[in-house]
């Protein structure tokens, strides 16, 4: 039997200001799978990211995260589901600029009440997999694009989520940063068998992905198998 | 065979002499080489022959004589099979610009599901952008990196020419006059997505 999808959107539609930015988009992904959303600027790419993370709550239709409804559910309990079983990654890494690297990834552990020591640990392990050990003091302002990036793949790896949705993670660095940073993106996503959801509108990011869907208007127009 | 697919398809709508699809070749296709009449002639003769087309009739008022071509029932599959298959990417210099350009806009003329032909263009380019990511931990070196990655630009180009022709065909609505000929001319669902 099909393992059940990680996320659902259903019929989901999202205007800002009578502007529809996302019309009637369904889909849903697999445990384990990777698809890239791609589409040209102001598709409503980002938006169906945000809606399928709870960060927007969509005019109509209804997402569902790991088959809770996140319109039944409370903002408490949104958060905490972000927190555990999913991570985001998005184009300018969005670290916490007050903490320094290793503090950004031990984040959500701390924000879960795991022991600090034990926290701080685990995110120095995980910013050696992300090939970043050498940022555990480095504030934000301090580094490079590529290299917040590789802090925040570390902080979105370290919960073991079971989705991982990304928005142009690879929208701030040149084309041979990107691909690294993809390749250890992919490379940690499949260990772990976390999904990864990648909107991108980078065509070599897209060809990467198990499944391709494209947006035209906020409307799905294409979708392609790739694997 | 990009000539001879291109009249095959302009003959879907109807039977037209060879002067007719000069002008509906160069109005279709308006941003490419006009078509000349010789080679109009000598493609229309080489299908003739491959029984793709044949003689509808042959009219002889006011002035030459005419000769009417329509599609044989095998050159009314190949137009069909030509509009639905993509062009491959995986040739020597890629997927030939003039054929992506005259099939997408032939799909359109034909009101043939052009926002279909482009999704599997898509779908093909993509692929083949994928299969050219090398085996993880793969020796690399210079030589392969540098085709690999002439390769995978002329892709990109070709992607982005994709998004922008879908967008282009969808805000310009169906085109003017087109019929819908193609019902049977769409591939299977799997063949679109997979």
């Amino acid at each position: 039997m099909a393992e059940n999808p990680v996320l659902v959107l259903e019929n989901i539609q999202h205007a800002y200001h009578r502007t529809l930015a996302v019309q009637g988009v369904s889909l849903s992904v697999r445990p384990g799978e990777v698809l890239a959303v791609t589409g040209p600027s102001g598709c409503g790419k980002s938006t169906l990211l945000h809606v399928a993370a709870g960060l927007i709550r969509p005019q109509s239709g209804t997402a569902y995260l790991f088959g809770q409804s996140l319109a039944a559910t409370s903002d408490d309990d949104r958060a905490r589901l972000r927190r555990s079983r999913l991570s985001l990654v998005l184009q300018f890494g969005q670290l916490v600029p007050e903490l320094n690297g290793l503090d950004n990834v031990a984040l959500p552990l701390l924000l879960e009440g795991h022991d600090p020591k034990e926290a701080r640990k685990l995110a120095s392990g995980w910013l050696e997999r992300c090939g970043a050990t050498e940022l555990a003091e480095a504030e934000p302002a301090e580094m490079s694009g590529g290299q917040a990036q590789r802090v925040a793949v570390a902080r979105a790896l370290i919960t073991g989520p079971q989705l991982i949705l990304a928005d142009e993670p690879t929208g701030s660095l040149d084309s041979s940063g990107g691909r690294q940073l993809l390749d250890l993106m992919l490379t940690e996503a499949h260990k772990a068998g976390a999904a990864l959801v990648v909107v991108t509108h980078d065509n070599t990011v897209a060809a990467r992905a198990d499944r391709e869907i494209h947006l035209l208007d906020g409307v799905i127009v294409s979708e392609a198998v790739l694997a | 065979m990009a000539t001879g697919d291109a009249i095959l398809a302009l003959l879907l709508p109807g039977p037209k002499h060879g002067y007719d699809l000069k002008r509906a070749h160069d109005e279709w296709f308006s941003g490419l080489r006009p078509l000349a009449f010789g080679q109009v002639y000598s493609t229309l003769s080489r299908l003739q022959r491959d029984e793709l087309i044949q003689v509808a009739q042959t009219e002889t008022a006011d002035g030459p004589e005419r000769t009417i071509y329509e599609l044989t029932p095998t050159g009314r599959a190949q137009a069909q099979g030509w509009l639905a298959e993509p062009v491959d990417p995986n040739g020597p210099g890629g997927a030939p610009a003039d054929e992506l350009i005259r099939k997408t806009l032939a799909a359109y003329r034909l009101n043939s599901d052009p926002s279909g032909v482009v999704a599997r263009q898509r779908a093909v380019h993509l692929r083949a952008m994928r299969a050219l990511e090398p085996e993880r931990g793969a020796p690399e070196n210079l030589g392969s990196s540098v085709t690999r990655d002439h390769r995978r630009q002329h892709l990109d180009a070709d992607l982005r020419w994709l998004e922008l022709t879908g967008e282009r065909i969808r805000n310009a609505g169906p085109a003017e006059g087109a019929v819908h000929l193609m019902n049977d001319a769409s591939p299977p669902k799997e063949q679109e997505h997979g």
